[in-house]
C-alpha cells in the first residue's frame, strides 16, 4: 500500500469526526446511539421484479438480449474456437492481444491458439501494463457469470483477471460457457450465493454491450472509451440432449 | 438570443443569490433551437421510459416503483444504522472513509488526499455531487490538472459551459458548438461529424488516462452490508477512472445507501430504464475496497468521502422522501415546465427540474430560490415517472405552504388570494364578480371586423405574460349558468 500511516492520520483529521457525523444523522432522525432496527427491511419481492424466469431457455435468451445490445454473438465448441478467434482477430486487424482468463484449461487453450496465430500477447502482470493496455488491440477474457435477462457478462478482478483487459482495448472477446448463464439479476445477487466473494475481489463489472454515448445531439455512438466491438463466444459445456 | 448567450452567464448553476428565474426563462423561451433540442430529447426519453418499463414490468410497473421506494424509505428512516454498517464494511475491505459536513470540507479532504499522494493529474467521471461542491475549480486552483472524462462533461468543460440536465449534460448544445470548441482547444481540424468528434475525444483522453495519478468518481449506490460502491455508466470512462490511477476518491451523498447487495437488482432494473430507456447501463461496476495484493491492476488506495451538505436537514424535515432520489432524471424528462424553460440552466442550480425545485430551496434556503416551488403546474407527471415513488407534488405544496406562512410571497399575491377566497365563499358575490370581469375582458379585445371582441391578443396587467404567445378568449355574453337556468332541456 502506498499510504503510510502518517498520511492516513493527516487526511482523516481534516474532515468531520466520525462520531460527530453520526451524531448529526441521529439527531436528524431523532434516535439515540446504538439503536437496532425494529422493523425489518423489505425483502426483495422476486416475483415482482424478476424478468427472466428460471425455466426459460437461458442460452437462447442470453444470445438474443446480448445481440440486441450490439454484441456480436458466436457459438462454438472448443475445437472450433481457434478458427473463430482467427476470423475475429483478422477482421479487426488485431496484432497485440491480452488474455484475462481465470479458468485454467481455457487459459492454456487460448494461449496455444494465439501462439499458432502468431499474435503478440502482452503480459498484463508486467510493470508496463499500465501504459501498454492502451496499445492492445484485443482483450480476450472469460467471465464469472452471464445473465440471460439482460445479455450481460460479469467479470470480477482476480489473480488472472485484469480490469484493463476488457476496458482499454477497442475489441473485447468474452468466452462464456453455457453453464455460467444465470436467468435474472436477482439470481446473481442472491445473498445466499455470496457472488462477490468480497474479501478477495475489489471489482465486479456487469458488461452489457459495447461502450456507448448519445451526448452529441442524442446520436448513438459506440466505442467511446471502452471497447466499441464486443464479441461473445458461447461454448456449450453442458451435456444437452437434442 | 442564442444558446451562446446562456454561456455568457458566469456559472448558471451557481448564480448570485437570491436567484430569480424570470430573465433566464424569458431568454430560453425566445431561443427556438434550445426549445427544440430540449423538447425533442426529453419527450423521446420520457416516452422511451414508459415503453421499456411497460415492456419489462407490464401492469407491475407501479408496484415495482412502490417497492423500490419502500426499500429506500426504510434505509433513510434507519440511516444511522446502515451508514455505520457501511463504514465498517468498507474499512474491512481496505477503503478509507471520510466525513464531510460542508462543501468546503469535502473539497479540502480531496485536495489533501491528492497532495499527500503527490497527485498531479486527475481524471474524473461524471458526478453531480462534485458539481454541487464545485470541486473541479478547487482542484485546479490547488495545481491539480483535472479532466472531465464523460464525453458530455468533457465537451462542457472544454467549452467553459455548464451541464443542463442530470443525465444529458449537453442537451442544449449542438455539434457545431462542439466542433468549434475542439478546433479551438484541441487544435484539431474542424469537423462536425459526431463519430469523428468522439474519436478525437477518445484519443485525447486515453493519453490522459495513462498519465493520471488520481481518479475521482461519484457513486450511484452504496451497499451497507458489503461496504461496496456501485457505479452505473455507459461510456467506459467510469471504469478507466477507477482503475488506471493509483488513488481513487469517491464523492457520494449519504442518501445513496441501500441495505444489502441483494437489493441492488431492484434499482438496477429501474435506473437505466428511467434515465436512458435502456434495460441496464453498459457498465455496472461494483467496487469493494482498493485492489487486493494478488490483483493485477486497480487503485492502490480507495477513499470514500461521505457528504452531508444539507442532507441531514432534509432528513429531519417533512421532505425526507426526497432523499430516495436515485438521480435518474425521469422527472426532468416528464416535466412540461422543464421542457418549456429550456432545461436546467433556468433553475439556477445544480439540481433542476421537479427534484431540484424541492431540494434546491431545502439545501440553499427558500428565500434564495423563491421561484422554484412555483415552477410547476402540479400536473403530477414527475410523480408518475419517479422510479422510487417520491410524491414531488406534495413536497412542492409543502414548500408553497411554508412560503405563505413565512410571508415569502409578495404582498400583491397574498392580497389577490385573500380577495379570491372572499369571492368564492358567496355565490352572489362570485356571480357579480364574474360579470364585471367579463365586461372588462370584452373591453380589452379589439373590436375589429375579424376579431369581433372574441380574442385578446395583447393583454394588460396579469394577462400580459399570458398573451406573449397565445390569445386569451373573451367570455361569451351568456355564461353556462344563465343558459342552464333559461334554456335547460328546451333545445334538446
Amino acid at each position: 500500500m502506498m499510504t503510510t500511516q502518517a498520511n492516513t492520520n493527516q487526511v482523516r483529521s481534516l474532515g468531520t469526526d466520525r462520531d460527530l457525523f453520526l451524531t448529526q444523522i441521529r439527531a436528524a432522525l431523532g434516535v439515540s446511539p446504538g439503536r437496532t432496527i425494529t422493523e425489518p427491511v423489505p425483502d426483495v419481492d422476486k416475483s415482482l421484479v424478476r424478468l427472466c424466469q428460471l425455466d426459460e431457455e437461458l442460452t437462447a435468451r442470453f444470445a438474443t438480449r446480448a445481440a440486441a445490445l450490439g454484441t456480436k454473438i458466436h457459438h462454438a465448441n472448443m475445437s472450433e474456437l481457434g478458427a473463430l478467434l482467427r476470423d475475429i482477430l483478422d477482421k479487426h486487424s488485431c496484432q497485440q492481444a491480452v488474455t484475462s482468463i481465470a479458468n485454467e484449461s481455457l487459459r492454456h487453450q487460448v494461449a496455444d491458439i494465439l501462439k499458432k496465430l502468431c499474435t503478440k500477447t502482452i503480459d498484463h502482470k508486467s510493470d508496463s501494463w499500465h501504459y501498454q493496455q492502451f496499445c492492445v488491440d484485443v482483450g480476450i477474457t472469460d467471465v464469472e457469470a452471464a445473465l440471460a435477462e439482460t445479455g450481460s457478462i460479469i467479470i470480477s478482478s482476480g489473480i488472472h483477471r485484469s480490469r484493463g483487459s476488457y476496458l482499454a482495448p477497442p475489441v473485447h472477446i468474452a468466452l462464456v460457457r453455457t453453464s455460467q448463464i444465470l436467468a435474472d439479476l436477482v439470481d446473481y445477487f442472491d445473498c445466499t450465493n455470496d457472488p462477490l466473494d468480497r474479501t478477495n475481489r475489489s471489482s465486479t463489472v456487469l458488461i452489457s454491450g459495447p461502450s456507448k454515448t448519445a451526448d452529441i445531439e442524442g446520436i448513438l455512438i459506440t466505442g467511446v472509451h471502452g471497447p466499441g466491438e464486443v464479441h461473445i463466444v458461447i461454448i456449450d459445456d453442458q451435456a444437452q440432449s437434442q | 438570443m442564442t444558446t451562446e448567450a446562456i454561456q455568457d452567464t458566469l456559472d448558471p448553476l451557481h448564480p448570485q443569490l437570491p436567484y430569480r428565474m424570470g430573465d433566464s426563462v424569458k431568454r430560453a423561451m425566445a431561443d427556438v433551437q434550445l426549445q427544440q433540442f430540449v423538447s425533442v430529447a426529453t419527450t423521446a426519453r420520457d416516452h422511451g421510459r414508459v415503453e421499456t418499463c411497460r415492456e419489462a414490468f407490464a401492469e407491475r410497473y407501479d408496484a415495482v416503483r412502490h417497492h423500490a421506494g419502500q426499500i429506500k424509505q426504510h434505509t433513510l428512516d434507519h440511516l444511522d444504522v446502515y451508514i455505520e454498517q457501511f463504514i465498517d464494511r468498507a474499512a474491512d475491505a481496505g477503503a478509507q472513509v471520510h466525513f464531510a459536513t460542508t462543501a468546503n470540507e469535502a473539497r479540502t479532504i480531496g485536495i489533501e488526499i491528492a497532495k499527500a499522494n503527490e497527485c498531479k493529474l486527475c481524471v474524473k467521471s461524471k458526478s453531480m455531487v462534485t458539481e454541487e461542491i464545485e470541486l473541479v475549480s478547487a482542484l485546479e486552483e490547488s495545481g491539480i490538472e483535472t479532466l472531465e472524462t464523460d464525453l458530455g462533461e468533457f465537451i462542457i468543460q472544454l467549452d467553459n459551459d455548464a451541464p443542463a440536465h442530470l443525465v444529458m449534460p449537453m442537451i442544449h448544445k449542438d455539434r457545431r458548438s462542439v466542433a468549434r470548441a475542439f478546433q479551438r482547444e484541441l487544435k484539431v481540424e474542424y469537423t462536425e461529424d459526431p463519430r469523428k468528434l468522439t474519436q478525437l475525444a477518445r484519443q485525447y483522453m486515453r493519453e490522459k488516462f495513462a498519465e493520471a495519478d488520481l481518479g475521482i468518481s461519484g457513486a450511484n449506490f452504496l451497499i451497507a452490508d458489503t461496504g461496496s460502491v456501485v457505479l452505473c455508466t455507459n461510456e467506459g470512462n467510469g471504469g478507466l477512472t477507477v482503475s488506471t490511477p493509483r488513488v481513487h476518491i469517491v464523492y457520494v451523498g449519504i442518501e445513496k445507501l441501500i441495505p444489502r447487495l441483494d437489493h441492488l437488482p431492484v434499482f438496477l432494473k429501474l435506473l437505466a430504464r428511467s434515465a436512458t430507456t435502456q434495460p441496464i447501463t453498459v457498465y455496472t461496476t461494483i467496487l469493494t475496497g482498493p485492489r487486493r495484493e494478488q490483483e493485477i491492476d486497480g487503485p492502490q488506495q480507495m477513499h470514500i468521502i461521505l457528504l452531508d451538505h444539507g442532507r441531514t436537514d432534509i432528513l429531519r424535515s417533512e421532505a425526507r422522501e426526497m432523499l430516495r432520489c436515485i438521480r435518474c432524471g425521469a422527472c426532468l424528462n416528464a416535466c412540461p415546465v422543464y421542457r418549456k424553460v429550456g432545461g436546467g440552466h433556468a433553475y439556477g442550480a445544480v439540481y433542476s427540474g421537479p427534484v431540484g425545485a424541492v431540494i434546491t430551496p431545502l439545501m440553499k434556503g427558500l428565500h434564495n430560490y423563491p421561484d422554484l416551488p412555483h415552477a410547476s403546474s402540479l400536473c403530477g407527471a414527475c410523480f408518475e415517472a419517479c422510479p422510487v415513488h417520491i410524491d414531488i407534488p406534495r413536497q412542492l405544496i409543502n414548500l408553497r405552504r411554508e412560503m405563505v406562512a413565512n410571508r415569502t410571497m409578495p404582498f400583491s399575491e397574498r392580497l389577490t388570494y385573500k380577495l379570491w377566497a372572499v369571492i368564492l365563499k358567496r355565490p352572489s358575490v362570485y356571480r357579480f364578480t364574474m360579470r364585471i370581469m367579463a365586461l372588462v375582458l370584452r373591453r380589452m379585445a379589439p373590436k375589429t371586423k375579424a376579431n369581433n371582441s372574441r380574442w385578446i391578443n395583447k393583454g394588460r396587467g396579469p394577462l400580459r405574460a399570458w398573451t406573449y404567445e397565445r390569445d386569451f378568449p373573451v367570455p361569451p355574453p351568456n355564461c353556462f349558468r344563465d343558459w342552464w337556468h333559461n334554456d335547460k332541456g328546451q333545445n334538446e
